[in-house]
Order: structure tokens, then sequence, then C-alpha cells
């Protein structure tokens, strides 16, 4: 038995700089090996060995100072198995003289990890005599210093484990977030792109629609012109029979003038290349305007054709928007009235706005088909109007947009088989701003 | 007998007119590009010039503006004939100085009425 071991000063002076220098392990893998390492370096001892205690009973041994280690590690390795887990009341597994190969004391100490018995120290001097208690003391000490440092690096490692798990979460979470911009910058790219393909489309439409309309006015130029000098009787005496037929080319040619008009206003309003011509004139002459050339239209279906409009309206805005607008309702009533008449009806209901009603007695609307009403190329109401009724379904989705252009509104009312009214309300003067905001 | 002069490059509307205007017995003086509707107009001293917008070389607004800055013409009525729907051609007809305008296609009966405004 060594003298200094029992020098109390020294001794405590070993197993505090022993526990700072556990304090300051770090988690490492053979952190057994490690601890082995410290606690031989401190104490100078004979025999010296850890067995680690596996959650399935099975040991491992590890730094194992042994002068013959094949008995010592079997005696160990018995000790920790047999182990059941009761721990002696002073703190020790056991301690016990063995006498070959030489006599030895061994002391076996618990390492507890939460409330188990993680380890077995093996502490052992080369002698026969059973090793006092204040040396037994201070090795119970030692057990459970290292039973903590186990413990907190324990903690320390499952806490490292669990940040390194949260890392990994969050860098897998950054890395599905980064795709999803990807993803969505990629998506906007190319939406904004097809955007841009359907702009240039739209304005090819436009484009395509304002030059087609051009050259498709050019030979009805010549088809109205002459036929209007032959029906005026210019070049000569016609009889009845040709001012018949040639009445009908005109007309035709005239109506033909009048889709391609409407295609080319629409996609002139569109494009937003709409100018409006202001002047100030009367609401009658425009409606007698109207009249007159739609009543051919109306008596052919025997329909009256009435008007009520007070004398003295006048009115600043466009004169051949207002009119073209008249023209369509009127004679879109007409077509579709095979019976009655056909009214337009205008008043000033305050001091600032025109409303103008087209009432008609004609096969009505559906109510199914109100929203369509106002729709481009939609044509309502077509399985009921016996004869095939010209038109490309436009007229009404021009009134509205021309409606709109000139600051009012339009509303439809119809009761299906009785007939329909059809409203607009536009300002008495026009004024930049009222416009809709669409076009302005 | 009035004397019209009419700048237009398509042959079958240039009949159109002339025939209705020679009908009614006018003198009609035929140009058919800008740059001669210039010279005609400059040469034959007409009482009123018939002027087609689109035209091959200058068009009819430019030709209006020429025959304008010439000494004796500020009076000469110059009436425009332009093709429906054309943006802000009101606006462009009037400052270029002409007096008057009339929408394609031309209709016999309405085409006199106003041709006799000017005369």
């Amino acid at each position: 038995m060594n003298n200094t071991l029992f020098d109390r000063q020294k001794i405590l002076d070993t197993v505090l700089r022993m526990a700072q220098y556990m304090a300051g392990l770090t988690v490492q893998p053979d952190i057994w090996s490690e601890i082995g390492n410290v606690i031989s370096t401190f104490f100078k001892l004979d025999l010296f060995a850890i067995g680690e205690r596996g959650e399935d009973g099975s040991v491992m041994i590890h730094h194992s100072i042994f002068s013959d280690e094949s008995s010592c590690e079997k005696i160990l390795t018995e000790k920790v198995k047999e182990f059941t887990g009761e721990v002696l009341e002073s703190g020790f597994l056991a301690t016990e003289v063995i006498p070959t190969p030489y006599p030895c004391s061994l002391v076996f100490l618990p390492v507890i990890q939460e409330n188990r018995t993680s380890a077995v120290l093996l502490v052992g001097h080369k002698t026969s005599k059973v090793l006092p208690k204040d040396l037994l003391n201070v090795y119970l000490a030692v057990a459970r210093l290292v039973s903590t440092t186990i413990t907190k690096l324990a903690a320390e490692s499952s806490l490292q484990n669990e940040i390194v798990e949260r890392k990994k979460a969050e860098e897998a979470l950054q890395k599905a977030h980064d795709e999803l911009e990807d993803k969505v910058a990629e998506r906007t790219k190319e939406l904004t792109q097809a955007n841009i393909r359907l702009q240039e489309m739209d304005r090819l439409k436009s484009v395509f629609l304002t030059s087609m309309s051009h050259e498709l006015r050019t030979p009805l130029n010549s088809i109205i012109g002459f036929t209007g000098i032959i029906l005026q009787g210019m070049a000569g005496e016609i009889n009845e029979e040709q001012r018949k037929q040639l009445t009908m080319v005109k007309n035709s040619g005239s109506h033909l003038l009048g889709l391609i008009d409407d295609v080319l206003d629409i996609s002139n309003i569109e494009a937003g290349r709409v100018e409006l011509s202001l002047e100030e004139f009367g609401l009658n002459d425009v409606v007698s305007e109207v009249v007159k050339a739609l009543s051919p239209a109306a008596s052919e279906k025997s329909l009256e054709l009435l008007t009520e409009v007070p004398e003295g309206i006048t009115l600043f805005t466009d004169r051949k928007r207002i009119k073209q607008m008249l023209m369509n309702l009127v004679s879109n009533a007409v077509k579709f009235t095979n019976q009655g008449s056909v009214k337009i009806a205008a008043r000033v209901p305050g001091d600032d706005n025109l409303e103008i009603r087209v009432i008609d007695t004609g096969v009505g609307i559906k109510n199914e088909d109100m929203n369509k009403l106002f729709q481009p190329f939609q044509r309502i109401g077509m399985s009921l109007t016996k004869s095939y009724t010209e038109g490309t379904g436009i007229g009404l989705y021009l009134t509205k947009k021309l409606t709109d252009l000139l600051g009012g509104d339009i509303l439809a009312k119809s009761i299906y088989s009785r007939g329909s009214e059809l409203t607009f309300t536009i300002p008495l003067r026009y004024e930049y701003g009222n416009r809709n905001a669409k076009y302005s | 007998m009035k004397r019209i002069l009419v700048v237009e490059d398509n042959e079958k509307n240039m009949y159109l007119i002339s025939y209705i205007l020679r009908n009614k017995g006018y003198e009609v003086i035929e140009s058919r590009t800008g740059v001669e509707g210039v010279e005609t107009a400059i040469k034959e001293k007409p009482d009123l010039v018939i002027m087609d917008i689109q035209l091959p070389d200058i068009d009819g607004l430019e030709a209006t503006k020429r025959i304008r800055e010439f000494e004796g013409n500020e009076d000469l009525p110059i009436i425009a004939v332009t093709s429906y729907a054309m943006v802000g051609d009101r606006e462009k007809v009037f400052s270029a100085g002409c007096a008057g305008y009339i929408e394609k296609p031309i209709k016999p009966d309405t085409f006199l009425l106003e041709i006799e405004k000017y005369l």
C-alpha cells in the first residue's frame, strides 16, 4: 500500500483536478476509454478496468490495466454479468480479495446513469489486506463523479443529436423552401412569357381586324357606289324589277358594310384606339334618323315603330355613337319581334343623364340567357325566331362598349315570350373623365 | 361650268366619283398621286378639290398642305375622302386645311349635296 495514497491533502487535490478535467470532457465516441485514461492517469492503480453494461446485458471491457489480464477480465465480466442491480448500502457492488496469481484487493464500483448501472469500475491494489475505508470512500466519490460526467455527456450528446437533427430538418425545410421559390419563379417567368405572347397575339388580332376591315371595305365602295348610281337613274332608265333587285344588292352591301364597321369598331375600342367626336345636337333629330332608317324593316313585318321623345333634349356627346347605339338596339328589337310594336322612349330623370328605353313586344329573353346578352358572339333566342336572323352576335356587345365609352350604363329587362326592354343611360354632357376607366 | 379636281389612286373610285360629277355637268380633272394632284391644282386652278387620303406618294393631308401654301389657293375648297373609323381623321383633315370630309363608301345623292355646299 502506497503511503502517498493516504496523504489526504494529496488525494483531495487529485480528486479535484480529476473532477476539473472531467468537467472539461466533451462528447466523443470512445468516452469510456477517455474516462479510463483519466482515472488511471490521476491514480496510480495496480489494477483497473471498466466494464460497460449494454442494455441487453452484454459486457464490454474498456481500458484495462491488469497484470494478468485473462483472469481479471474474466472476474470483471462475471461480476458485471452477475450484477442484479443491487448496490450495497455502502455504495459498492463488492470488495474482495483474490488470492491468485498474487493477492489482490479488488473494489467493484457502480456507474449509475438514470437509475441504471451502466458500467462497473474495477479498481485493485496488489495487497492481501482489505483496503482502508478512507480510500474506499475516495473511489466511491470517483465512481459518482464518473456517473455524473457520463450522465451529463449523454444529455449533451442527445442535445447535440437533437441540434443536428433540427439543423438537418431546418436545412431540409430551407431546401424545400428554396425549391418552392425556384418553382414559383419559374412559373412566374412562364406566366409572364405567356402573357407577353397573349398581348402580342391580341395586338396581331387587332392589326389583322383593322387591315382586314379596310381591305373588305374597298370593293364595297364600288358595289354600293355603282348600285347607287344605277338606282338614281344616272346611267339610264331601269325597270321596276331591275330596281327591286339592285336595291337588294345595295341593301346587302350596306348590311355587310355595317358588320365590317362593327368589327372594326370593336377592335378599335378593345385596343383603346377610339376618339370621340363631340358636338351639341338635338336628340329628336337622331331618333328621327333612326326611325327613318328602320321603318322599312318594321313595316315589312307589320310592326309599329313608336317614339316617346320629349321636345328639346339637347346633348353634348358623340352623335354618331349615339345613333349607332340606337340603330343597334332598335334593329335588334325589330329583328326579334314578330308582331306588335317597337318603341323608343326617352326621358331626363335628373339633371345630368339621359335615359333611353327601347321596348318591344317580341320573343323576349330567357332568364338563363340574360348574362350572355352583352357577351360577344352570343346569339340568343335563335331557335324562337322562325326565319334566319341576320347578325354576327356583336351588336349588343358593341352597344355595351359604346355606352361604357360615353360614360353610361346599359340594362336589360325581359319577360320571356312577352317582350324586352333595353335601357341605356348616358350623361347629357360628355366630360373627359366620365368615360369608363378602362378607356381613359 | 365648275371645274373639279379629283385626286384618287383607285381606278374604280375615280371612275365612280368622276361619273357622278360629270353626270351632274361638272368638268372633272383627274390626278392619281399626291404630287400630281398638287401640280394640277396649281396649274389648273379648279373650283374645288376632292382629295383621297391614302395615296401612293404623299398622302392627301400633305398634298392639301402644299396646295394651301400656294398663293391664291387660300380659299380653295378641298374636301377629304376618308375611310371609316380612321383614328383622329376628323381632327387631322381639318388641321391639314381641308374644308370638309366625306366618308367612304360614296353614296351618289348625299355626295352631290355635300359638294354643292362648297361651290
